[in-house]
């Protein structure tokens, strides 16, 4: 059985889910479409990419110190 | 020393370690469980669960395909990195709900798990065969970049076949003999190899051939606008095709069998830390579309037979002088590779032995099944081989078509989990049209509707029949799909 903290999780991580496949498609992506500017040498679009990546990793790791970080459950 | 000695020899020095990493990963362990065999009695660590997803993402597609699509496609490419990182998202919730169920009811691969929730035995089978032929489409792959990696790179004094045979019949023998832990273990060997040699051999190309990388970029853009962009004047590809080849294969990622059962080899809170530290697997593949541009402008694209050659024709045209690069291409490409085929041979040799065969005599014993699928893995194994050596062009379009019909099973999986009221027949039914759909457009049909991906095409199908035939046939007892929903 989930936890009491498991269960909370399930909603915001689901719309936390979505938001990156939106992010990630059209029409969303269109904001990125672009070559200029470039960052750290990658074109826009690609370096979105990479961004919503690293924003991704850092979002689960608040996901996991709420679920398993002080007063949640260890394992 | 000539180049290729120097390449050869670093190939083979990988392949016996990762040999012997392989073969001393299954010692004192079992051998005639089915549980460890399959599933490493759900205790596989970290670091090794982590190296194990990661590496067979890392296909030779990182080293042959990946670099193609970016010096044929442009931005196109840019698909690869995102589908990734999102695919491995709803891990994190599902992982965890599959392990649990998996745990109290001694689950090992998917057709378990559906094939309990709805109460039919037919789905395990659809579902076993599917991926058996979808696992051998994959391995044919790999074993054609293990191949051709030593050809090219040996110049051509290891032959094609001897070349496939030499690297996988290692792969074959290590899983054979140590089931999931000798893919495990020997993926974090591959793993920590080709990314390092990933990073050191795109960056290197970059700045040998084109300077830097906003120099590449910029140049590229005004050799070819449009080329960096999707969806404009010049574009590879339109933005709704790009859109859903992105949603199909971030949503069928999980659906790959090999990936599915490995909710059942560990414990929940590493699931969640792989799924947390997995979107960095991503970002690791940069400096893999890197090679592919850093061709562009250097390399005429009819130079090539196929744009995957691209790697090995820019190291044996223009990095003639530098052996120790092209011991190490060789080395990480074949590791790409063979981390890949590892999970996927281990994973076709469970659903042959528990999906495609255990449900026609049920009451098998367990040793005879751990030796049907040791023995799976050779047939597999000696069936993706000769394919890849001689090729069938019909056996090809059913494998294809099976690769791309993997994304089918996420109906009657989510479903399993979030919605009480399907049934066998809808999860059936709405697999069969998915897959009949995929198929079509995949393999008949010249284009599909809006330039749709034939998959997503598939998948709403998949999804009406299911919900249709569902709401008219009769529920599961309602336990049973509580302690799905609830688990």
């Amino acid at each position: 059985m989930a936890t009491s903290r498991q269960r909370k999780v399930t909603r915001p991580y689901i719309i936390f889910v979505v938001v990156m496949f939106l992010l990630m498609i059209f029409p969303l992506y269109g904001l990125a479409n672009h070559v200029f500017p470039l960052v750290l040498g990658l074109p826009f679009g690609l370096f979105w990419v990479i961004l919503l990546e690293l924003i991704a990793f850092c979002v689960l790791c608040f996901f996991y110190r709420y679920e398993y970080g002080n007063g949640g459950k260890h394992e | 020393m000539n180049n290729w000695v120097f390449a050869l020899g670093s190939m083979l020095v990988y392949l016996v370690l990762a040999f012997v990493i392989g073969l001393m990963a299954g010692r004192k362990r079992s051998f005639w469980s089915v549980s460890e065999y399959a599933v490493a009695d759900r205790g596989l660590g970290l670091i090794v669960i982590w190296f194990m997803m990661g590496g067979t993402v890392f296909s030779a597609f990182s080293f042959l395909g990946g670099p193609g699509m970016a010096f044929s496609q442009g931005a196109a490419s840019y698909f690869v990195p995102a589908y990734i990182a999102l695919g491995i998202l709803p891990w994190y919730l599902l992982g965890p709900k599959v392990g649990r169920i998996g745990a109290r009811k001694n689950f090992f691969t998917m057709g378990d798990f559906l094939g309990d929730r709805y109460q039919s035995k037919a789905l395990t089978v659809i579902v076993g065969v599917i991926s058996v032929l979808a696992f051998i489409q994959y391995l044919t792959l790999q074993i054609k970049g293990m191949a051709f990696i030593f050809n090219i790179l040996t110049d051509g004094v290891i032959p094609y076949w001897f070349g496939a045979l030499l690297a996988y019949g290692i792969v074959v023998a290590y899983v054979a003999t140590s089931g999931v832990r000798g893919a495990a273990w020997s993926d974090v060997l591959q793993g920590a190899l080709m990314l390092i040699v990933a990073w050191t051999v795109g960056y290197y190309l970059v700045y040998t051939l084109q300077g830097s990388p906003t120099e590449m970029f910029t140049a590229i853009e005004q050799a070819k606008p449009g080329f960096l962009t999707i969806g404009q004047d010049g574009s590879p590809m339109s933005a709704m095709a790009y859109s859903t080849v992105i949603l199909v294969s971030a949503l069928g990622f999980l659906m790959w069998p090999h990936l599915f059962t490995k909710s059942y080899t560990t414990t929940e809170k590493r699931i969640k830390i792989t799924t947390m530290a997995f979107p960095l697997f991503g970002i690791f593949l940069v400096p893999v579309l890197f090679v592919g541009f850093a061709a562009i402008g250097v390399v005429a694209p009819d130079a090539l037979e196929s744009s995957d050659e691209i790697l090995p024709h820019l190291v044996t045209n223009y990095l003639g002088a530098n052996s120790w690069l092209y011991g190490l291409i060789g080395a990480g490409a074949l590791a790409a590779a063979m981390s890949s085929s590892d999970a996927i041979t281990h994973g076709g040799s469970v659903s042959l032995g528990r999906d495609v065969i255990l449900p026609f005599k049920p009451d098998m014993d367990e040793r005879t099944q751990v030796w049907i699928m040791r023995v799976g893995v050779v047939a597999i194994g000696a069936a993706a081989y000769w394919l890849s050596i001689f090729g069938a062009a019909g056996i090809i379009a059913l494998l294809v078509g099976a690769y791309g019909s993997i994304a089918q099973f996420v109906p009657a999986v989510y479903g399993a989990l979030i919605w009480r009221r399907g049934t066998k027949q809808g999860a059936i039914a709405g697999m069969v049209v998915g897959i009949g759909v995929n198929y079509y457009f995949q393999i008949v049909a010249e284009s599909t509707p809006l330039d749709i991906n034939a998959g997503i095409v598939g998948l709403l199908c998949n999804i009406a029949v299911f919900v249709a035939v569902s709401l008219m046939t009769r529920p599961v007892p309602a336990t049973l799909a509580n302690e799905y929903a609830e688990a």
